[in-house]
């Protein structure tokens, strides 16, 4: 048999097709296909916010608003869509949103009154600069940022929106929860040692 | 350096699965720095996981709380998470009968279709003692919700996974019951399409379930073309080049199901998709007689024929493989001396299942088996480089710590730890047998927080402390010798794993507790003893304790590869 379709690169499985196909149509003005992947995907972008908003942010920014806002944004001009891999999609939103609030981060806060002003540093940290400090998050963006991409998408698949290896298959393009887990547990390695070279 | 790119892939992996070792005392057990860098790094990537894991945990029992109604349905727990569904045990407030129910969110829009009802439809239309009795499929909000029997079980998978692959025997009866509900489903003009270990349970009765017929299809919609469903590596070649399929590629995935069941593994298997298909295209496969020789002839041709490569090389309907695995079973059983002849019906395969442990234990008392299923449970033997082992016993008795010399006289109130150090990161197993044959793990254990693999070039002590307070192993009941066996390796010795894994936990009260063993676990271990020990073995059936094969603890280092096995006896002559 002749296959006379372009074959897809890493996978073709249905969850995979229905994502990217939901972000073509969405791009191209579907409304329908712009809520159907909202549901799918705010929750988790909501949650990825959670982490990465300073605790001053949280409160006087309404962060749904923001993920919902820079969601929108990036489906509209996601342009040539070359991701096959849902893995790529989820990444390029993470990475949207993270530049959004180092932008909101950075602006001045006009509507921040003087009894609203936060506490000195611990209000300025998010919750995961907390965890693990500062210079080490941003060693890890540094690191996360050189990775070849499909072990990006897989450290954040995993690490970022907490995905079990079934959902990481498809996501990833794998062909089955171990595989996924493999590549997560590869992709780990490697970041750590990137991370090592960032000292 | 290959062996700490080694480390820092286990622990990547550990990270991966949420599991977090003892950060602490693995930075110190590092003499190298930048090691000792990577590791605090890991760490801090093994807290973003956590973080990131909580909160969804979080985000999804805010979700669907106990006691949320869907429609007249009480959701009362989570119990599973497939590819597209959270699965819910719920109650049928009408009926008040315990239900299960698969539910997609927010399926309603175009993007996903509504696979859910059509499971429903399709399962409705069969009946079969060994498919899953769908009750009904609603969508309401959005929500696509199919309500069916709650099963109290297993899936195959997680079964093989935690206790290991099953006998010949066992997977002949399995797909004797697998290929009767398949047949009813053929009949009813039905393909399933995603026959696989996840979507097979075992109930606690006994009974073999299949179910998830999300990617099923007509078979009179063949003709359309289909998006690639199902997970690849079940899938039969044909479908996996994008044609549609038939019957046949059902009975190629209960082929492949089969295959793993026995083996763990599959016959043909990459790590994508397309290296899949380029493996398919080019006739790459593992033979099962190759992957585990011991099996019954008929049941291997059985299995190969049903994932012949080309559709006409395999069984024309699974009528055909039925009849061929119920003779393979006839085979089986006859050599099964002394054991109930096999009815092949779903309620009694399951528990034959869980009465393997003995059979095993038969196959190596012949010499010859023995070595077979040995070389199969340990490979890592095959390849393993040079290492010493430095591992002495010590007793603490009033206060005042001595070495145990083999033959030592312990008795009960004594308190003893084993001294371990190895020039390379070793697994270590530590187990305790008395003359009676009742057998315990010291070591690992679940709920330590040191495990394996022991870093090399350190000085351990084991048990292992926890929260700062040393731990001893008590000497508690008298009578008779006991037996300790150290067993280090290289490589996880992942049977053998996995059989622990299906033990009852311990209740670990501190770092000393011990897990009872049983005998499919010693099983194993005899048979390193046989292997790596030239001492012919007399009556390996007796009551004799499982492991008193293997070569006594001297003390001091010593040179060995592949596994290193010793015993210690200690008499327990009690006052
Ligand atoms: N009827 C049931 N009773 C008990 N547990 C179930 C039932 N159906 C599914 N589960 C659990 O939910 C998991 C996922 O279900 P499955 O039907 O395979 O979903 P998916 O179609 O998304 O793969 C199963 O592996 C199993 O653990
Ligand atoms: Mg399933």
């Amino acid at each position: 048999m002749v296959e006379d379709r372009k074959p897809l690169a890493g996978a073709a499985l249905p969850a995979t097709e229905a994502t990217i196909t939901l972000v073509r149509r969405a791009r191209d003005g579907d409304g329908q296909a712009l809520e159907a992947l909202c549901r799918r995907y705010l929750p988790r972008m909501q949650r990825w916010a959670s982490g990465r908003l300073p605790g001053y942010a949280r409160d006087l920014l309404a962060t749904d608003d923001l993920v919902q806002d820079a969601f929108y944004q990036t489906v509209r001009h996601i342009g040539d869509l070359r991701a096959e891999r849902e893995g790529a999609f989820q990444v390029y939103v993470r990475q949207t949103l993270l530049n959004r609030i180092r932008d909101q981060i950075r602006r001045p806060h006009v509507m921040r009154t003087l009894d609203a002003l936060p506490e000195p540093d611990a209000r300025r940290a998010s919750p995961l600069e907390e965890l693990v400090g500062q210079q080490t998050l941003e060693r890890y963006e540094t690191a996360l940022a050189r990775l070849k991409p499909e072990d990006r998408e897989a450290v954040v698949a995993r690490l970022e929106m907490a995905g079990t290896y079934e959902e990481l298959a498809e996501v990833l393009g794998k062909p089955s929860a171990d595989a996924a887990r493999m590549a997560v547990g590869r992709a780990l390695a490697r970041l750590a040692k990137e991370m090592g070279h960032e000292r | 350096m290959k062996d700490r790119d080694r480390r820092l892939e286990l622990l990547s992996l550990n990270v991966s699965d949420g599991i977090d070792p003892d950060w602490e005392t693995l930075a110190e057990a590092t003499g190298d720095e930048s090691e000792r860098k990577e590791i605090g790094d890991l760490r801090s990537l093994s807290l973003i996981a956590g973080f990131y894991r909580q909160r969804r945990r979080e985000d999804r029992t805010a979700g669907v709380e106990p006691g949320t109604l869907w429609g007249h349905l009480e959701i009362l727990e989570p119990v599973g998470q497939g590819s597209h569904a959270e699965v819910y045990r719920a109650r049928d407030t009408q009926l008040n009968r315990e239900v299960a129910l698969k539910l997609i969110r927010g399926a309603g829009d175009r993007g996903a279709p509504p696979t859910l009802t059509l499971e429903g439809e399709r399962l409705a239309r069969v009946k079969h003692p060994n498919l899953v009795v769908i009750h009904g499929a609603e969508s309401r909000g959005g929500d696509l919700g199919l309500w069916m029997e709650f099963i109290r079980g297993t899936t195959l998978h997680d079964l093989i996974q935690s206790q290991g692959p099953l006998s010949g025997r066992e997977a002949i009866l399995l797909g004797v019951d697998l290929c009767g509900a398949l047949a009813a489903l053929h009949a009813a003009g039905l393909l399933h399409r995603d026959i696989k270990a996840h979507n097979v349970m075992r109930e606690e009765g006994g009974r073999v379930v299949l179910m998830d017929l999300g990617a099923g299809t007509d078979i009179d919609e063949r003709t359309q073309s289909l998006s690639v469903s199902g997970t690849p590596l079940y899938m039969a070649p044909e479908i996996l080049a994008g044609g549609s399929g038939d019957v046949r590629a059902d009975i190629y995935s209960l082929g492949v199901l089969l295959f793993y069941a026995v083996t763990g593994k599959y016959p043909v298997w990459a790590d994508t998709v397309d290296g899949l298909r380029r493996r398919h295209a080019c006739g790459e496969r593992r033979r099962l007689r190759d992957v585990r020789p011991n099996l019954p002839a008929a049941f291997v041709a059985c299995v190969e024929r049903a994932i012949a490569p080309d559709p006409g090389g395999r069984y024309a309907s699974v009528g055909e493989m039925e009849q061929a695995l119920s003779t393979a079973s006839g085979i089986a059983a006859s050599r099964g001396a002394g054991r109930a002849a096999v009815r092949g019906k779903a309620d009694s395969t399951w528990r034959r299942i869980f009465s393997r442990r003995r059979t095993t234990i038969a196959a190596l008392a012949s010499g010859a088996a023995a070595v077979g299923i040995v070389l199969f449970l340990w490979p890592g033997l095959l390849v393993a480089s040079h290492y010493t082992v430095d591992a002495t016993l010590h007793r603490v008795a009033d206060g005042a710590h001595a070495q145990l010399l083999p033959g030592a006289r312990v008795s009960p109130g004594d308190r003893l730890y084993l001294e371990f150090e190895a020039s390379r990161a070793l697994h270590v197993y530590v187990l305790a047998e008395d003359d009676r044959g009742a057998a315990f793990l010291l070591f690992p254990l679940p709920g330590q927080a040191t495990g394996n693999p022991l870093p090399g070039d350190m000085l351990h002590r084991l048990p292992p402390d926890l929260h700062g307070r040393r731990y001893t192993w008590g000497v508690s009941s008298a009578g008779g010798t006991e037996h300790l066996l150290i067993v280090a390796s290289p490589d996880a010795l992942t049977d053998f794993e996995s059989t622990l894994a299906a033990l009852p936990a311990p209740q670990v009260t501190g770092g000393a507790s011990a897990l009872p063993l049983d005998r499919e676990a010693l099983s194993g271990l005899r048979g390193i003893g046989h292997l790596l020990e030239t001492e012919p073995s007399a009556d390996p059936e007796s009551a004799r304790p499982a492991f008193s094969l293997a070569r006594r603890l001297a003390g001091g280092p010593e040179r060995n590869r592949g596994i290193w096995v010793r015993q210690i006896d200690l008499v327990n002559p009690g006052r």
